[in-house]
C-alpha cells in the first residue's frame, strides 16, 4: 500500500466518522435536534427540511467515501458541506444574525462556536486534501499500481 | 491491501455508530415539558423557536425538564424571550 492509498484510506475514514457520527447522533436524538434547528436563526419553515436533508445527506457522502469509484464525490460533497458549516460558524462569530444560538450535534454540540469555527476549517482541509490526491491517484494509475507492487 | 482497506473502513464505520449510541442523550430531555428559572421558580420555557430561544452562552442552562424529585438541566445556553 502506497503511502498516498494510506492516506487517503485515513482521510476518507475521518471524514465518515464525521458524517456518520454526526447523522446518527442526529437521527437518534432526532426531537432535540428539531428543537435545536428550530433554535438557529434561520427561518423554522426551513427545519423540515434541514432536519431531514443534513443527516441524509451526511450518510450520503459517508456512503460515497467508502466506495472507490464514488470517492471523488463524496471528497467534493464533503468539501462543499464543510465549506457551507464553516461560513455558517463564521458569520455567527461574527454576529451576523441578531443572536448566537447553541452548537448542536452529538459530543460536538460541547464546542463553542469559535471551536466549530477550528474544526470546521480542519475537515475543510481534509476534504482539499482528499480531493487533491485522488486526483493525483487517478491520473497516474500506473505508477501508483506499480508502487503498490513495490511495496 | 484489500484487507487493510476493509479493516481501516470497518473500525471507522464501527467507530462512529458506537460513539453516536455512546454519547445519545437522554431522550427525555428533549421530549418532555421544558422548564426555565425565573430567578423565583421553574416556570413552563414556551415553545422553542416562537416563544424563545437558548442564545449561547457555555456554562449556563436554558432550559430544564422534570425528573424524579425535581428539574435535570436540558438545553444550554441562555434563555430569550423572542419579542413578535
Amino acid at each position: 500500500m502506497s503511502r498516498r492509498q494510506v492516506s487517503l484510506e485515513l482521510i476518507s475514514s475521518l471524514l465518515i466518522m464525521l458524517f456518520l457520527y454526526a447523522s446518527i447522533s442526529k437521527f437518534l436524538d432526532f426531537q432535540r435536534f428539531i428543537h435545536e434547528m428550530d433554535n438557529q436563526p434561520l427561518p423554522n419553515a426551513l427545519t423540515p427540511f434541514l432536519v431531514w436533508g443534513i443527516p441524509s445527506l451526511e450518510i450520503v457522502i459517508s456512503a460515497a467515501l467508502i466506495f472507490e469509484r464514488t470517492r471523488i464525490w463524496g471528497f467534493y460533497a464533503s468539501l462543499i458541506l464543510m465549506v457551507l458549516f464553516t461560513i455558517y460558524s463564521g458569520t455567527i462569530l461574527l454576529h451576523f444574525f441578531k443572536y448566537v444560538p447553541c452548537s448542536c450535534g452529538g459530543v460536538i454540540r460541547k464546542l463553542t462556536w469559535g471551536q466549530h469555527l477550528v474544526f470546521n476549517i480542519f475537515f475543510v482541509g481534509l476534504s482539499l486534501t482528499g480531493i487533491v490526491l485522488q486526483h493525483r491517484k487517478q491520473s497516474n494509475p500506473i505508477i501508483s499500481s506499480s508502487k503498490n507492487i513495490l511495496v | 491491501m484489500k484487507k487493510i482497506k476493509l479493516a481501516i473502513m470497518v473500525t471507522a464505520i464501527l467507530l462512529s455508530v458506537g460513539g453516536a449510541f455512546a454519547t445519545k442523550l437522554n431522550q427525555a430531555c428533549a421530549t418532555a415539558p421544558q422548564y426555565r428559572w425565573n430567578g423565583a421558580v421553574m416556570v413552563p420555557a414556551g415553545t422553542m423557536g416562537w416563544d424563545y430561544w437558548c442564545q449561547n452562552d457555555n456554562g449556563s442552562t436554558c432550559t430544564y425538564y422534570q425528573v424524579a424529585g425535581g428539574y435535570a438541566a436540558c438545553q444550554l445556553g441562555v434563555w430569550t424571550m423572542i419579542q413578535h
